[in-house]
């Protein structure tokens, strides 16, 4: 490889990665299927951590087909939709006991990634805010996107009506 | 300016002639390198990066997803084409400022990316993907300033990876705390002697002469905090649940590795100078090995000892590397490590008038002690050996 191509690689990496990234993460959103979840208010001193709110994503399982723990890669959800704004139904599977038929599954070691909601930093506090009054009207939910993968990802928080998501 | 005025004093005392005085200024105006250039260059860099995040983080609301990601790589690639025009033209001052502006650029790309799409990934992922994207074109990074950066943004990638590696470990029941321990004692000396090797490395040394020497001196400052503060675990009680077993071997096999390499990767350095680095890691290796071996009690006094015999091996060290400045310095710490024993031992008496007047007077003599007898001491150590930098 000559110098002068090895140099254009080497610069390239970095804005190839990033632009994989978007591809990625376009994919996904693409892909995905999407499910409410109610949410409630993890410790009103906690909520607020920098530039993301921080909560409890409530996921009530009916049963399990199988029992696994959440860090077990093969544990997952078997998500079950049911009516449109309601939280799924949701059995906890593991996966080498067979898959079930599901309308979707999440593999429950990325459920950490759902409790967290970045926000613009501008509106921190007052969403806070809204955060802890919703919750406490059972009026606050999230929209996740689950792709093929199992991979779940946060989309939109709902809070008394009002749609929060990235622009 | 320095060294014309140095020149002036030998010629003024016979030393060199005119002639000599008139090379060496020739000689080393030629080889003369723009240090404070970088540095501002650096310097100059990684502000606008910081910037550039700042400015992302104040107007997040105001900018659209698909405009903020189209911004962002335009960005990205006209820094990477203006990177590939400046080494070309061999312009090691704006290679070295867009460098370090693309590094920066690429961390915050990465968490503008995470943020959009509601990625929660954990850190160490975001991490390791910078490392790893950045490292290849960071390898054209010249000066210190932006050498030390790169270490810093390597050290604590690495650092990361290894404390989510330890937490998922402790999390899993299979492993749980005792090996999670085991494991961060086993490591702890080979992730800092893997950067260490890397700056070794022939062709990094030879091509990147001032970030090598900025990767050794920081990691050695670094490994010399790491083993005083290691020192501090007499401070703590050992119980039977707290100690290490195994994760002892790699800890001092890594410690003896580089001891037996010391040869090869400081052959010009004085054999006085290796003796002591030698030292210094069989110290560490030894209290390691003591302070968490078997059960015990706490005991300030060794954690003291160790502590003054680190920095005795250090200033030591820098004297026969040539530099006065730095014995100084560490004969200073040592003064000030046996002040806080003092302290540490007859801190009550404080309370007393007649401990305080005593306590004032350790305090003056042990100054006292440090101005008088470290030049004579210095001199006399330099004297001994007769052996300097090469």
């Amino acid at each position: 490889m000559s110098r002068e191509l090895r140099l254009a690689v080497f610069l390239a990496l970095p804005v190839l990665g990033i632009a994989f990234g978007i591809v990625r993460a376009e994919t996904h959103v693409a892909a995905a299927k999407r499910f409410v979840f109610d949410v409630t208010g993890f410790d009103p001193r906690d909520l607020l951590q920098g530039h993301y709110l921080q909560y409890r994503v409530t996921l009530t399982e009916s049963g399990s087909l199988s029992s696994c723990q959440d860090q077990e890669p093969d544990c997952a959800l078997c998500v079950h939709a049911l009516m449109e704004g309601a939280p799924p139904a949701l059995q906890r599977f593991d996966r080498r006991a067979g898959e079930p038929s599901c309308d979707a599954t999440i593999s429950t070691m990325y459920l950490d990634r759902l409790q967290r909601f970045y926000i613009p930093e501008a509106r921190a506090l007052e969403l806070t805010d809204k955060l802890r009054i919703a919750a406490d009207r059972n009026r606050a939910q999230l929209v996740v996107a689950v792709d093929g993968q199992g991979v779940p990802r946060a989309e939109v928080l709902e809070l008394d009506g009002e749609e929060v998501r990235q622009r | 300016m320095k060294l014309e005025k140095k020149l002036e004093e030998w010629e003024a005392h016979g030393l060199i002639d005119g002639a000599q005085r008139a090379r060496i200024v020739a000689h080393e105006g030629q080889h003369t390198r723009p240090v404070l250039l970088y540095a501002l260059g650096g310097l100059g860099a990684f502000t606008i990066g910081v910037g550039i995040i700042s400015v992302v983080a104040a107007n997040w609301d105001g900018i659209g997803r698909v405009a903020k990601l189209s911004l962002d790589l335009l960005l990205l690639t006209g820094l990477g084409a203006g990177l590939f025009m400046a080494q070309r033209a061999q312009r090691a001052i704006t290679t070295e400022v867009l460098a370090g502006i693309y590094y920066a650029l690429t961390l915050a790309s990465i968490a503008l990316l995470g943020q959009i799409y509601q990625l929660g990934s954990p850190v160490y992922q975001a991490l390791l993907f910078w490392s790893a994207l950045t490292f290849p074109f960071m390898t054209l990074v010249q000066g210190r300033l932006l050498g030390l950066t790169w270490l810093a943004g390597l050290l604590t990638s690495e650092w990361v990876c290894l404390v989510a590696l330890g937490d998922s470990l402790q999390e899993n029941p299979l492993y749980g705390d005792a090996f999670t321990r085991e494991l961060a004692a086993a490591l702890i000396v080979p992730s800092w002697l893997l950067p260490l090797l890397l700056a070794h490395l022939p062709v990094f040394a030879r091509k990147r002469p001032e970030v090598a020497r900025v990767f050794v001196e920081a990691l050695w400052g670094l490994f010399l905090v790491a083993a005083l503060t290691l020192a501090c675990v007499f401070y703590t009680n050992v119980t039977h649940d707290d100690r290490v077993h195994w994760g002892q071997l790699p800890f001092v096999a890594a410690l003896a590795l580089l001891g037996g390499l010391l040869p090869r990767l400081y052959p010009q350095i004085a054999p006085a100078a290796r003796g002591g680095m030698l030292a210094i890691l069989g110290i560490v290796a030894c209290g390691a090995v003591f302070g968490v071996s078997f059960a015990r009690s706490e005991l300030p006094a060794v954690a003291a000892l160790l502590q003054v015999a680190l920095l005795a091996c250090a200033a030591f060290v820098c004297l026969k590397l040539g530099s006065v400045r730095a014995f100084h310095a560490f004969t200073g710490l040592i003064a000030l490590r046996v002040l806080i024993g003092y302290f540490e031992l007859f801190g009550s008496m404080l309370d007393t008038g007649l401990g305080m007047i005593t306590g004032g007077a350790f305090t003056l003599l042990l100054a006292w002690l440090w101005k008088r007898k470290a030049p004579v001491l210095a001199q006399k150590l330099l004297d001994q050996g007769g052996d300097h930098v090469a």
